[in-house]
């Protein structure tokens, strides 16, 4: 499973990465979302998972057997926060179209 | 319950204030009065943490109560007590500056879109925790997003671009960095990762901390990864680029000054951030003559004084350290005194290129003092603070015997000299053919730029009691003791 996670993460960061090194605005915007997309499966791939972790409920588990939340709550944060940042790439690229800005990025 | 209160102020004012803002658009100088209360409140606020971390202590503040492994936590220590201070100084200077200084249209969101900045700003320097950090960053970085394409039509707004995609860039390597931190090591405290790190850390754990550290470079805008900001600074509308320049690089650069003491590493990264910090002040003043555009020079200056603060901070001696921080202090306050004197000229000229600013120092003599001032200052002239800032620096190099580095220092010094003449002879020496413009009416940004001058000045004068300051706080930094202390509860080893 965790071999699968991480070539997915590549592919996704390869292919988020080479959108946006393209010269159309569009296409970062969408490469940023699928190279969002693969940091926070990284995130989730690199830290360690206990094989028999049970969910942070209040009778379902002891300190020792609970599944670590952190990751998981640094994975929703950098969602909502990618969230955030694809919403500023798109206006930033409908005020760009309008304005007739040409797409060129560096 | 005092220290509590003192921590949450530089990050609650700027945010109420701005959601105030938000909530009742359009009131331009009800804007600009609150903005200005909020500015005068955080230098207020900071001067009271300067004040209460003077004989080093650490004050601590735990988000909802929950131990620092699993909650956040928010420490000002000297450090962090200087970088507030001089955040709040900048914002009051740029404050003072925006009336008039953007288009009129965009004005509605200028204000609250700078008070979250300063609170992204001010929450960067107060954390303790490598998440939040990340979290603060983005806060900043999208505020910063918004201000730099703000006021000006098609050029700014290509001009943002590439800053845009870079930030958001390095962004997601941070995020990826600090994934693999927590994945390594087991937490993303600054304190427990210091503590665990000296136990032995893996070798995967380097590689994530080197991406991290990556990212505070580009930040930072060290070489080779700089060429963002000289593309971006110089077209944004001018109080803004003129807080950036001073204020926003010099984030990146705490964010090293914070990490890399802590993480020590055996010299390994001081020893990869030297030839950097060389390279870096050498690229950014040569880059600067290619340049002639007033903040386009200035831009590229500013790149290269933050290789000298890297420079302080890569020789791994204290003294070099308390240098380096001496350097941050004259550089926030002389960096955005000449943005914002140089805008001046630049918004009565009408264009930032050096060639249509011929003789507009006749105009305005004090403003060009004080502008010769600011830019002697830069430059490494006595007795001005960038004197003191670079004889401290090339003090700690010969000491810690870097030869290479110290000289392409004292040499990067005098390229700079160059340059500023060149903006110099640019404004006031050159003969103006036809008639000056009229000045605008900016007191505004002149006030900005005169107070800035004044306390460069005044650094200036009082080096010697600023070095005795700056040294504590590097001890402080460089053992880590306190810190951890503070933050952990108790001692680790």
């Amino acid at each position: 499973m965790n071999a699968l996670a991480a070539i997915a993460v590549g592919v996704l960061g390869a292919a988020g990465i080479y959108l946006l090194l393209a010269r159309s605005l569009q296409r970062a915007a969408i490469g940023f979302v699928l190279f969002g997309n693969a940091v926070n499966l990284l995130v989730l791939v690199a830290t360690p998972v206990r094989p028999a972790a049970r969910p942070p409920l209040l009778h379902a588990a002891t300190p020792e057997t609970i599944a670590d939340p952190l990751p998981q709550a640094f994975i929703l944060t950098a969602i909502v926060i990618g969230l955030g940042l694809t919403a500023f790439l798109v206006a930033l690229l409908v005020r760009a179209r309008r304005d007739g800005v040409e797409e060129g990025t560096s | 319950m005092n220290a509590a209160a003192l921590l949450l102020l530089p990050i609650a004012l700027p945010a109420v204030a701005g959601l105030l803002m938000a909530a009742l658009p359009g009131r331009a100088r009800l804007h600009q009065g609150l903005a200005l209360g909020v500015a005068a409140g955080l230098c207020v606020a900071a001067a009271a943490l300067v004040v209460a971390t003077v004989d080093g202590a650490v004050l601590v503040l735990r988000l909802g109560g929950w131990h620092p492994h699993v909650g956040i936590a928010w420490a000002a220590d000297g450090l962090a007590a200087i970088m507030l201070a001089l955040a709040a100084v900048s914002a009051l200077a740029a404050t003072l500056s925006l009336p008039g200084s953007l288009g009129l249209e965009e004005e509605r969101w200028l204000r609250p879109l700078l008070m979250a900045l300063l609170a992204g700003v001010n929450a960067s320097f107060l954390t303790a925790d490598l998440f939040n950090l990340f979290v603060c960053f983005e806060l900043m970085l999208l505020a910063s997003f918004a201000l730099i394409a703000l006021g000006g039509g098609r050029e700014r707004l290509r001009g943002a671009l590439p800053y845009v995609l870079i930030n958001v860039v390095a962004s997601g390597l941070f995020l990826a960095g600090v994934g693999a931190v927590y994945g390594t090591i087991g937490t993303v405290n600054l304190a427990e990762l210091s503590a665990r790190v000296a136990d032995g850390a893996p070798p995967a754990f380097w590689a994530a901390m080197a991406l991290v550290l990556a990212v505070f470079a580009i930040k930072a805008a060290l070489a080779p990864v700089f060429t963002w900001l000289p593309d971006s600074y110089p077209g944004a509308g001018i109080a803004v680029s003129a807080l950036f320049a001073g204020l926003l690089t010099k984030v990146g650069v705490y964010a090293l000054l914070r990490v890399v003491p802590l993480v020590g590493g055996d010299g390994v990264i001081q020893a990869v951030l030297l030839p950097i910090a060389a390279a870096t002040m050498l690229l950014g003043v040569l880059g600067a003559f290619g340049r002639d555009t007033i903040r386009g020079i200035l831009s590229f200056h500013v790149v290269s004084q933050v290789g000298y603060m890297v420079f302080g901070l890569a020789l791994a001696t204290p003294f070099a350290l308390a240098a380096a921080i001496v350097y941050v202090i004259h550089h926030i306050v002389v960096k955005t005194a000449l943005f914002l004197a140089g805008g001046v000229f630049e918004r009565q000229a009408g264009t930032g290129a050096l060639k249509a600013m011929a003789g507009l120092a006749h105009g305005r003599p004090w403003l060009a003092a004080a502008f010769f001032i600011a830019a002697m200052a830069l430059a490494g002239m006595p007795p001005f603070s960038g004197f003191w800032g670079k004889l401290f620096l090339i003090m700690a190099g010969l000491e810690a015997r870097a030869w290479v580095a110290t000289g392409i220092a004292v040499a990067v010094g005098l390229l700079t000299l160059g340059s500023m003449l060149k903006i110099w002879a640019g404004i006031a020496w050159h003969e103006r053919e036809g008639e000056a413009p009229a000045p605008r009416a900016d007191r505004g940004m002149v006030a900005g730029a005169m107070l800035l001058v004044a306390l460069s000045i005044a650094i200036g004068l009082a080096a010697s009691p600023l070095l005795a300051h700056a040294r504590r706080v590097a001890d402080q930094l460089a053992t880590g003791d306190a810190y951890r202390t503070a933050i952990l509860g108790e001692t680790r080893r």
